[in-house]
């Protein structure tokens, strides 16, 4: 399995997000297998692949919440999770440390993970508060401008557990955008809705999409992946198999693995050429 | 019957002021205890979920020796033998200790209850929002895991004062001792057990009730942990 | 270390009598407990309701060493002459049934009714859902608490020595008077209570871990 080769230098030197050889092992279970690419500024890129290929695990590398065996994460050329130790290697940073760096990426979890004591509100609210320090006047009128993006403005003062599966993601999503992230990162955003919600929360995301925002997706939804994303990236067993425009990998798959995984998965595979 | 009540009605003056003043007491007994328990328990808990090596062992291992020791052994050991080491606590002093260092276990075993009712999740969102985990567990973890643990603290509120009684074995001045001294003048023992009884209901009731509202009250708004609807 | 193993054999005499009094409270405990559970779970009565939660309230949230005294001192005086083990006994194990009602009642209540009605639609009388398959699953369901309990009622015995039960304490400090070796004796005493206290615990999670309860 080749991955495409990596960008050229200069290409690199502009890239939002540079992911370089990660590797991730639970124990003696090797989970990834050495991930690099690039994410560009403005750009929306997909991670396609089958249960247990390691996308989730890859996304949540970028921003340490699994530490990485090896391999490196570059935001803007400042390099994420490690810093030099005293013997001139690497060592991880410490959950305290990566605060700073993780308030400058956003994460949207498929579970959603609202705190269900505190309001819709307070939930948005309380990332800018604590970690940007604004006062208390300017993070409720940026989450009241995150609210109305995501449709829900109205629903400020509901606690969580009073709004539906949808709802709640959206306010998810409004919470991570109150972080003027410089990239949204999203874990399976739509797998926990009921299917009937699934539309609210992808339409939101296709309006932050067509914004520019620099995304990466994690998720099941080939159709609305082929939609959204410039660029995807089909993972399988902790590889990259294939990566190319949207169209290019879902419409014309080159891979035996990545054509078996859409025809399986259904809707949108192509046949093979 | 009738005979039997009206006893009380003879010596109600004398034996009510007596067993108030030592409500006081157990009440004081009882809540020093607590604290004490409270502030091991934290120290407990902090210690089972530290990294430092050794430390978790030595916290499991004095939890096992607490919990297989009776109160009254604890008590008496602390009211007797401390001395030959040089160290005499008072009746009252002695009993804090012990309930303090018995509650510690009880206390630790709640604390990790409503820290581990927390979902991981919400920490995991709370670090990716850019939050230190020290902001973590102020603004989040703890406010949550306060409130699961307010019925269980009641009730271990409630096991410490019962288990106050204890110390009159170790000389101190608190209801049960009142009771026992007023048994021996009066030789009424039925009558006065009986009534003590009352005065240790009278400040335990409430409590429990209460403690079982507040985790009826939760159990209701608990629908949604972070998770799918 | 010979005085040592010495204070220990003396103290051993009372470890008999304590266990004398743990059997015969946890008894009395499990009986009366399970019968206060089956009438609060099944008799929808009114007052059968509220005499239970007003025995079981009463004997919760009033110290033992009160109901001990009650027993012996009390009755005593009103002319009901207990031993000092009856009273220990009786006493320690009416306490229990008060918590061990709530124990199999929570126990009960936590059994799908679904179970009950499919025994009863196969034709099993009352009397036989309730042994052949609801108190089997309680007895799985409530294990680790009943263990809990027994291994409190060991330690609760220790309450008894006020009350002249020639138990584990009660030999100790008498003990500490004609000799002074003080700190040996309560340690000596601490060590008996948990060699008896730590293998129950143990044990009932063997029991627990091979019943797989608490999945």
């Amino acid at each position: 399995m080749n991955a495409i080769a990596p960008a050229t230098a200069s290409a690199s030197a502009q890239a939002l997000l540079r992911v370089q050889s990660l590797r991730k092992s639970f124990g003696s279970l090797d989970v990834l297998k050495g991930i690099s690419f690039d994410l560009q500024r403005g750009e929306t890129l997909a991670l396609l692949g089958p249960s247990g290929s390691g996308k989730s695990t890859c996304l949540r590398c970028l921003n340490f919440l699994e530490k990485p065996t090896e391999g490196s994460v570059f935001l803007e050329d400042e390099r994420i999770g490690q810093v030099p130790d005293r013997r001139g290697g690497l060592r991880l940073m410490t959950d305290t440390e990566l605060a700073p760096q993780r308030a400058e990426m956003a994460m949207v979890f498929q579970l959603f993970y609202l705190w269900p004591h505190l309001s819709v509100r307070d939930n948005v609210v309380l990332g800018p508060i604590k970690c940007a320090g604004l006062s208390r006047a300017e993070a409720y009128k940026l989450a009241d401008e995150m609210l109305e993006k995501v449709h829900l403005r109205h629903k400020a003062d509901e606690y969580p557990e009073r709004l539906s599966g949808g709802q709640q993601q959206r306010v998810a999503i409004a919470r991570a955008l109150a972080q003027r992230p410089k990239v949204m990162l999203f874990d399976e955003p739509t797998s926990a809705l009921d299917p009937e919600l699934v539309g609210e929360v992808l339409g939101v995301i296709k309006e932050l999409a067509e914004e520019g925002r620099s995304m990466i997706l994690v998720t099941h939804e080939i159709s609305f992946a082929r939609e959204v994303a410039d660029r995807v990236i089909f993972m399988d067993g902790g590889h990259i198999v294939e990566q190319g425009t949207a169209t290019e990998v879902i419409d014309r798959p080159q891979a035996a693995r990545t054509q078996a995984f859409l025809r399986q998965v259904g809707g949108h595979a192509a046949p093979p050429r | 019957m009738i005979e039997f009540l009206a006893i009380y009605a003879d010596y109600w003056v004398d034996w009510s002021g007596r067993l108030r003043s030592a409500a006081l007491v157990t009440a004081a007994l009882s809540l020093a205890g607590f604290v004490l328990a409270a502030l091991l328990g934290s120290l407990l808990t902090w210690a089972q979920r530290s990294a430092h090596r050794g430390l978790p062992h030595a916290a499991g291992v004095y939890v096992q020796f607490i919990r297989s020791v009776p109160l009254l052994a604890l008590l008496l050991a602390i009211y007797f033998v401390l001395p030959q080491a040089g160290v005499t606590l008072s009746g009252f002093w002695a009993g804090v200790l012990g309930l303090g260092l018995q509650g510690s276990a009880y206390v630790a075993e709640i604390l990790r209850g409503g820290l581990g009712s927390v979902h991981k999740g919400q920490r995991e969102a709370g670090l990716a929002v850019g939050m230190t985990p020290w902001q973590v567990f102020v603004n989040v973890s703890a406010p949550q895991a306060l409130r699961v643990m307010l019925p269980p603290l009641l009730n271990a509120y409630v096991s410490l004062l019962k288990d106050s009684s204890l110390c009159a074995l170790i000389a101190t001045d608190e209801l049960m001792l009142t009771a026992r001294a007023i048994s021996s003048e009066s030789f009424l023992p039925l009558h006065i057990f009986l009534l003590v009884g009352v005065f240790y209901f009278a400040i335990a009731f409430p409590l429990s009730m209460l403690s079982r509202w507040l985790e009826a009250r939760l159990a209701r708004g608990r629908r949604v942990m972070g998770a799918a609807t | 270390m010979n005085t040592f193993l010495a204070i220990v054999k003396t103290l051993s005499v009372g470890a008999l009598t304590a266990l004398q009094v743990s059997v015969g409270a946890f008894l009395i405990a499990a009986l009366c407990g399970l019968a206060l559970a089956l009438a609060r779970t099944f008799i929808h009565h009114r007052l059968v309701q509220a005499s239970i939660a007003a025995y079981s309230e009463w004997m919760r949230n009033v110290p033992a060493l009160a109901h001990l005294f009650v027993l012996y001192f009390g009755l005593a005086s009103a002319g009901i002459r207990l031993s000092p083990v009856t009273a220990a006994c009786v006493g320690l194990g009416l306490v229990g049934a008060a918590v061990l009602c709530d124990i199999f009642t929570a126990g009960l209540r936590s059994l799908h009714t679904g179970q009950r009605e499919a025994a009863l639609a196969i034709g099993l009388t009352p009397a036989q859902v309730l042994r052949c398959v609801l108190l089997p699953q309680m007895l799985r369901v409530t294990l680790p608490s009943l263990g809990n309990y027994g291994s409190q009622l060991v330690k609760d015995t220790s309450i008894a020595s006020a009350i002249a039960v020639p138990e584990i304490m009660f030999y100790a400090r008498n003990l500490v008077t004609s000799t002074f070796e003080t700190t040996l004796i309560y340690l000596a005493a601490m060590a008996l209570y948990a060699a008896i206290v730590l293998p129950i615990t143990w044990g009932f999670a063997n029991v627990e871990r091979r019943l797989g309860v608490g999945r």
